[in-house]
């Protein structure tokens, strides 16, 4: 899985007891840190969450638009991975099995805040669903804002599988473990969503 | 399928902030700390609760409350159209109420049709405890007095056109016209005695003419239980024109309840003017004997003495002495409650405590709870 980057800027940057860990070769792995965690240590615990929720919490973002349902994603994986952790065979594992939780946690707020939204007609996605960055070129804005547009009228699962692999570059394999189905649901979600937003960006490409 | 030549990521601001993951793990360790919450959809709860009401509307829901019958003996039998003989009587009718009446009284049926029971007193004393749960409306009408049926129990007791009642436990709708104001709700441990008979002894007594005030009518209501067997006297009565009381002698055997009725009266008449200390002693003397009555005078005893004489060790004696006769059940309650602040009023603490926990033993969810707490933390 493409998380390296991910990890070493949070080891870098964060003030939690997890900077407490020797870098390098001497830093426990997933597996270490799963089997003290499983004997009630909590630093152990802690060290999880500091080396995997930064990208759970990123990938929970891009998904639902807002921080608030990110974080309440983010708290109730790990609440219900920690519980479950004598479940986990490979604790190697620890990575995959807790993004498939978060990813399947902010699939179904996705879904319940759009049939909420229905009932009570209330409008559920933020005007954008992205936030980039202050020095990314014009164009590229003007894309994400299209492309946010279209994500925000698409099926969850496609939604999901979308920004999984063209957001956050995971592989298909890696999309598909993610959100718990076959690497041929993967593709077709993925394939249906990158349809519709081809489809948009051009249309608006032939109008201007 | 395009392979993306370079995640979006690269152009989006990075979400995790510090604070965000800062926040998340403080709000992870608040749920652990908490009881995990039910983790079922809630538009599976939804779900289950509307389907749950539709059940219970389309299936479940009674189809009818079943209709009011009119009420008939416990055996079977109809109501006969006049009850009450010279010795007492005692009924239990098809809704479990009981029907007790004492000697000598006639009680005429005037309505008994389904959801309404009409009742005449013309003469003496009656008891009811009313069972029907709201499915029955009681009204017994003595004189001019009509008395509607709220709660439970309660005492009615007429000689001549003196109505007086009593009422034990529940509640009670009374109405008559002579009554300021005219409809008045009696709960437990509280006497009514409308002034009908006024006007009929007025005409016997030319002194008690007037029409009596307002004021005097709130008087007559008392919270005070021996007043339940104490037929009021005629007359609004202003000291002037009372006939000085007679002194009871001392510690005279009482044999008959005309004698017990004759000193209860002279005990309300003394209580009115203000004459407590020998209302008191009267009082005393009627709670020498060992019937209903001595038990309520008792009490009243107890109560002034708390009340009116501060003499809260006597009062607490006419307590004990009302615990140990045969009290009705609902006052049986009061003479616990006050018996707490009579210990507490002589400064015995410990004993007020005891008390306390004896009657919230006995009482479980009592009236006067908040009352004797107070009382037994002073």
């Amino acid at each position: 899985m493409r998380g390296g980057a991910a990890l070493v800027k949070v080891e870098v940057g964060v003030s939690l007891p997890i900077r407490t860990l020797p870098l390098g070769g001497n830093e426990p792995s997933d597996a270490e840190l799963v089997s003290r965690a499983r004997l009630g240590d909590a630093w152990a615990e802690r060290a999880l969450y500091r080396r995997h929720a930064p990208k759970l919490l990123r990938v929970a973002r891009r998904i639902l638009g807002n921080d608030a349902d990110a974080l309440d994603v983010l708290q109730e994986a790990f609440l219900a991975v920690f519980q479950r952790l004598g479940q986990l065979l490979d604790g190697a594992a620890f990575g995959p099995w807790l993004m498939r939780s978060g990813v399947r946690l902010a699939s179904k707020k996705l879904k319940w805040r759009r049939f909420t939204g229905r009932v009570f007609f209330t409008h559920v996605d933020p005007s954008e669903l992205f936030d980039p960055k202050p020095d990314a070129p014009a164009e590229v804005k003007e894309q994400l804002h299209k492309i946010g547009q279209v994500l925000t009228h698409l099926p969850a699962d496609q939604r999901v599988a979308w920004i999984l692999r063209y957001v956050e570059g995971y592989e298909l394999t890696e999309v598909a473990a993610a959100c718990g189905v076959s690497l041929a649901t993967g593709k077709r979600w993925i394939a249906a969503a990158h349809t519709k937003v081809q489809a948009k960006l051009t249309e608006k490409e032939g109008a201007r | 399928m395009n392979e993306p030549e370079a995640p979006l990521s690269r152009h989006l601001e990075d979400p995790a902030s510090e604070a965000l993951l800062q926040a998340g793990w403080q709000g992870l360790e608040a749920r652990r700390r908490t009881k995990p919450r039910d983790r079922r959809p809630a538009f599976v709860m939804a779900g289950a609760g509307a389907l749950a009401l539709a059940v219970a509307v389309f299936v479940g829901w009674p189809s009818k409350t079943p209709p009011p019958r009119a009420l008939t003996l416990a055996d079977g039998n109809t109501l006969a159209p006049s009850l009450g003989g010279p010795g007492p009587e005692r009924w239990v009718l098809s809704d479990d109420s009981r029907l007790e009446l004492g000697p000598g009284t006639k009680l005429e049926l005037g309505e008994n049709r389904p959801g309404q029971l009409h009742l005449l007193l013309r003469q003496g004393r009656m008891a009811l405890d009313v069972r029907s749960q709201g499915r029955t409306r009681w009204r017994i009408d003595s004189g001019s007095t009509s008395i509607e049926v709220v709660g439970t129990r309660f005492v009615v007791e007429r000689q001549g056109d003196r109505t007086q009642v009593t009422v034990t436990e529940g509640k009670v709708r009374v109405s008559d016209p002579h009554l300021v104001p005219p409809v008045q709700y009696l709960g437990p441990g509280e006497v009514l005695s409308p002034p009908e008979a006024r006007s009929a002894q007025t005409t016997l007594e030319p002194q008690a003419s007037r029409p009596p005030t307002a004021s005097e009518m709130n008087r007559r209501r008392s919270r005070t239980p021996a007043a339940a067997s104490t037929p009021t006297p005629p007359g609004p009565t202003g000291p002037p024109e009372s006939p000085p009381p007679t002194v009871p002698p001392p510690n005279p055997a009482i044999t008959t309840p005309a004698q017990a009725e004759d000193l209860l009266r002279e005990a309300d008449e003394a209580r009115r003017r203000g004459d407590h200390p020998r209302a008191a002693a009267i009082l005393a003397r009627v709670a020498e004997g060992s019937d209903t009555r001595a038990a309520l005078a008792a009490l009243t005893l107890g109560r002034l003495l708390l009340d009116e004489l501060e003499d809260p060790a006597g009062a607490d004696r006419a307590l004990v002495r009302a615990l140990a006769l045969p009290l009705p059940s609902g006052m049986n309650e009061i003479a616990w409650a006050r018996r707490v602040e009579a210990k507490a009023r002589q400064g015995a603490r410990a004993e007020a405590q005891a008390l306390a926990d004896e009657y919230q033993r006995r009482f479980p969810s009592g009236r006067f709870w908040a009352e004797v707490q107070a009382w037994s933390v002073r």
